[in-house]
């Protein structure tokens, strides 16, 4: 099971193996989990929609095309579910929670907690940004779609995407310059 | 000097100008300083996204997902324990009914086997020869005897009702799932 391609996968799911659906969780989750991760900054709320990304996954696996890459389309299917979430979920002013990391825990070389530091900016600066800007930013720097397949995606203008892009780095760059220790 | 606007450098950066319009920033770029130095500070921001490494899971999902798609390690506990009450209270029905069931096919006094498999080949074929089925024929049989039926009644709705609602609540998660 472990050495077939992502197709076989989908196509023996589709006859009702759940073994191989199990393979194809194992092969994506952590695309999945750091794409909840990024937009959410919580563990926790990470690991829940990550599961809800499967089940939602192995619900509308029937419309997907199993000639196509299942990684991208699966990351888009989270990027929309946590973009839902974030738009029910009540305003807070979230840090980036690593307390259940346990990699985070170890002490580090200077070098190593340094570049750690500077990670954990990032990773709340955009956390800082409104969930709309956050969406394009993942779609855009992590997922690398382009412009339309953003549009596409989210539903949007191209002209909204744009705009919503280039805010969103402007933001970003503004809180990492206020942020930065130099 | 006109400086390039915002959203063009960042469309520079994404590759998403026309080849015509790239080749115009570029060369724009080459002699403004203040518009190579924004450059200089858009990349810088790129590069920091870019290197922001994966945060490993720190569990295993597909064992948790994998159950729920299987409905019966789904269910519920209080709807589990339902099941297992539906179960015992068909049993108990069936030794609840049995003395009335017992009297009832006592008095029906039915025939050999072989009388009714011939009896029933017979009439399928004078049904079959026959273009119309005398309604007699479909008379419902009468039940011999004064028999008290109320507890086999009972028993009968009582496995219904609950043969539903446990079958209801079984389904119901499924029912959420699709809305």
């Amino acid at each position: 099971m472990e050495t077939l391609p992502d197709r076989d996968l989908i196509l023996r799911i589709r006859r009702g193996e759940t073994e191989a659906f199990g393979e194809l969780i194992h092969r994506t989750q952590a695309a999945v989990f750091n794409v909840c991760f990024r937009l959410l900054g919580e563990r926790r709320e990470a690991e829940d929609l990550t599961q809800e990304t499967f089940l939602r996954a192995w619900e509308r696996l029937h419309t997907f095309d199993a000639e196509r890459p299942f990684l991208p389309w699966i990351r888009r299917v989270a990027a929309n579910l946590c973009l839902n979430y974030l738009a029910a979920r009540p305003t807070a002013n979230l840090e980036v929670n690593e307390e259940r990391d346990s990699a985070h825990t170890d002490p580090l070389p200077p070098q190593q907690a340094e570049a750690r530091e500077r990670f954990d900016e990032i990773r709340a600066a955009l956390l800082d940004l409104p969930p709309r800007y956050r969406i394009v930013i993942e779609l855009r720097h992590f997922q690398e779609l382009s412009y339309d397949e953003i549009a596409h995606s989210l539903n949007r203008p191209l002209s909204d995407v744009k705009s919503d892009l280039f805010r969103a780095r402007k933001l970003l760059a503004e809180k990492l310059k206020h942020d930065s220790p130099s | 000097m006109i400086h390039l606007p915002e959203d063009t450098l960042n469309q520079y950066l994404d590759n998403a100008l026309t080849p015509g319009a790239h080749a115009e920033a570029e060369a724009h770029l080459a002699i403004c300083p203040a518009c190579a130095a924004q450059l200089v500070e858009l990349r810088a921001l790129f590069a920091d996204l870019d290197a922001l490494p994966d945060s490993p899971p720190a569990i295993e999902f597909a064992p948790g997902i994998l159950s729920h798609l299987e409905p019966g390690s789904s269910l519920p506990r209080p709807i589990r324990w339902l099941a297992l009450a539906q179960a015992i209270g068909v049993i108990v029905a069936v030794i609840l009914a049995w003395p009335q069931a017992k009297i009832f096919l006592l008095s029906v006094n039915l025939p050999p086997a072989e009388t009714v498999f011939a009896g029933l080949t017979t009439f399928w074929q004078q049904a079959f020869t026959e273009t119309e089925i005398s309604l007699a024929v479909l008379t419902i049989p009468e039940v011999p005897g004064d028999i008290p039926m109320t507890g086999l009644t009972l028993a009968i709705v009582g496995i219904s009702l609950l043969w539903l609602l446990t079958n209801s609540l079984l389904l119901l998660p499924r029912f959420r799932r699709m809305s």
